[in-house]
């Protein structure tokens, strides 16, 4: 298979592009992702939320090419086995390029690892990582004026789906490559947007950025797993697929916009100050709960 | 030829002559969830493979 635009042989067939102009290919997505979508510009502080995972640090290569200038903000969940390896490549990369990461953790912050949350049984792994994990990217990103975050077009495509099948209207139309500033949240955004998660692969492939295949151990069995295979299946025997939903969910969204308006309020966390729907923030509620149940079971041991 | 599948961690040897697309097809392989490598250099799926190649299927899919 030859580039499409020159004669040197293709490294990779959607879009059918050799090494060199698949590179451009990726700078030229992200920069008009940016400019389409106003995300930010040369001016603005960027915090870039890092896994040490492959869109991460994809993100931060490509933001420090484009000229941007990006601090990373690391949360250690306390997942045996996962984070310590991506936490590696992070330090590997961040290290050799002169990235200021800020690290927090889950331990920390909470008194407790994901790990020992889910002894408790209180709620499903995704559900108590999610709502920590929001809260404390919101929390450590205060000074900055956006948060970029790597999700691609596959996350993106599987998260319309997902709010779809589950009936969540109000969070349906708050999706899209950006949010809204407000003064409880920092802005965020996703200029890999419009790029797919194999795209992504193949950059940091090329760029020899050292980033290992780790699957989170509690992802395996969720909904967006099931999502996401049967998404891959579709793209497979359709290809656009993943494209066509974000793209008509765009559209959706432009043409909503005026007559949509959000219905959920916010107030502040009596106990930990951050912003939540009710007098007690879900995280307060969640960390009560596991520090209890995890206080009850030592006493038993 | 020698093939590594990363998501499982599975190392194969066997004889194959064919396009990287057929061998994707006997391997019950979704070419979207994966990329090829043949002899250290990313390929397309029409590549044709030998049994001297070394093949790592790279998974895409990670993280949570």
């Amino acid at each position: 298979m030859k580039c499409e635009q020159c004669t040197a042989t293709a490294i990779i067939s959607n879009p059918c592009l050799c090494a060199q102009h698949f590179d451009k290919f990726i700078l030229q997505t992200t920069q008009d992702t940016i400019a389409r979508f106003s995300l930010f510009d040369k001016h603005t502080t960027i915090c870039v939320a890092v896994s040490g995972g492959k869109d991460s640090l994809a993100l931060l290569d490509v933001l420090t090419r484009l000229g941007y200038v990006t601090k990373g903000l690391f949360i250690d969940e306390g997942i045996l086995g996962y984070r310590e390896y991506s936490r590696e490549d992070l330090d590997t990369y961040s290290g050799a390029n002169n990235i200021f990461v800020t690290k927090v953790s889950f331990q920390e912050s909470y008194g407790f690892t994901l790990d020992a949350a889910l002894q408790t049984n209180i709620s499903h792994a995704c559900t108590l990582c999610g709502t920590f994990r929001r809260q404390l990217l919101n929390k450590y990103s205060r000074s900055f004026d956006v948060i970029a975050t790597g999700h691609n077009l596959d996350d993106e495509a599987q998260t319309v789906l997902i709010n779809l099948a589950r009936g969540n209207t109000d969070l349906f139309f708050r999706l899209g490559p950006k949010t809204k500033a407000s003064p409880h949240f920092t802005k965020r955004v996703k200029p890999f947007y419009f790029l797919t998660e194999k795209q992504i692969l193949t950059y940091t492939t090329l760029r020899k950025i050292k980033t290992q295949f780790s699957e989170c151990p509690y992802a395996t069995t969720s909904y967006r797993a099931a999502v996401r295979d049967v998404l891959n299946k579709l793209e497979a025997k359709q290809p656009g697929t993943k494209r066509n939903i974000i793209n008509t969910y765009l559209s959706f969204q432009e043409q909503t916009q005026s007559t949509t308006k959000t219905t959920t309020l916010l107030t502040i966390c009596s106990r930990c100050g951050e912003p939540s729907q009710e007098s007690l923030c879900k995280a307060c509620i969640f960390q009560e709960q596991i520090l209890i149940t995890l206080a009850k079971k030592s006493s038993l041991k | 030829m020698n093939i590594f599948i990363e998501k499982t961690q599975e190392r194969i040897t066997k004889t194959f002559s064919g396009s990287a697309q057929e061998l994707l097809k006997e391997l019950a392989i979704n070419l979207e969830e994966i990329l090829i490598v043949r002899n250290g250099e990313l390929v397309t799926e029409d590549v044709l493979l030998s049994d001297t190649d070394d093949v790592a299927l790279l998974s895409v899919v990670s993280g949570g």
